[in-house]
């Protein structure tokens, strides 16, 4: 039993295709901040539905995915962004 | 003394002598209890997100202030109870405020124009807070971090790897 999946396990690096490193866009530039305010900023790391991306995909570092959910909550309270989208 | 920032969103069909008096009523609010508007900002219209109160639009305004935490409890229950105050939201900023720097700040709000509508918050975003500073630092610190970390992953390809295995999970 372990000695097939072993082999399987050996050969999945091969089938993976190259991937554009991610990088924390607020750790590179330092002058963008984070703001609740600036919802042209926010609305790069939501979904087409209104839903804060996970960091797996927009490559945040922990710090600033912390600030960011921080931020885009509070921009969802003032109506500067969706709390959902359901149509379409 | 804290340092807070308000906005609330009022309907757009409410006229210009109401929207003035209803700016200078809550301004007086903070002023009684001794605390300082260092600026007012009018974004002006904007589309809402979702409605509120079956309005699609609305008007935006900020209130930048500095005042001990009574002023905010009397100003959130005040806008509560006005039926044209759609939404709000208080932020506290700074926990200790520095009046010269305060000061400062009001004699540059002043210089710009007064009561010009500034149509979106891109003005907002280059406006500077007291903790500028701290982020600054704490922001070049994480640089200087992943400065590190990516000369140690550099010369061996084998880390980088692990590193994309580790990511696609």
């Amino acid at each position: 039993m372990a000695l097939p999946s072993k082999g399987r396990k050996t050969s999945r690096p091969q089938k993976r295709f190259f991937q554009r490193r991610k990088y924390c866009r607020f750790c590179t530039d330092s002058n963008l901040k984070i703001d609740y305010k600036n919802h042209t900023i926010l609305k790069d790391f939501i979904t087409e539905r209104g839903k804060i991306m996970p960091r797996r995909i927009t490559g945040t570092c922990a710090k600033h995915q912390r600030v960011l959910t921080m931020a885009i909550k509070r921009a969802r309270m003032i109506a500067l962004l969706p709390f959902v989208v359901s149509e379409g | 003394m804290r340092r807070y920032e308000t906005i609330f969103i009022v309907p757009v069909d409410l006229g210009n002598d109401e929207l003035m008096e209803l700016i200078e009523r809550y301004k007086t609010i903070i002023t009684d209890m001794k605390g300082t508007v260092v600026k007012i900002e009018k974004w002006g219209q904007r589309k809402l997100a979702y409605e509120i109160k079956k309005q699609t639009k609305g008007f935006y305004i900020l209130i930048d202030f500095t005042a001990v935490s009574a002023v905010v409890t009397e100003l959130e229950r005040k806008f509560k109870i006005d039926d044209r105050i759609l939404k709000f939201i208080t932020v506290k900023r700074a926990d200790k405020v520095d009046l010269k720097e305060i000061e400062n700040e009001i004699a540059a709000a002043g210089r710009e124009v007064k009561g010009e509508e500034t149509s979106l918050p891109s003005e907002v975003k280059t406006a500077a807070g007291g903790t500028d500073k701290i982020e600054d630092v704490v922001l070049a610190v994480t640089e200087l971090e992943a400065n590190v970390r990516g000369e140690e992953s550099a010369p061996s390809g084998v880390t980088e790897k692990e590193e994309n295995t580790r990511g696609g999970e």
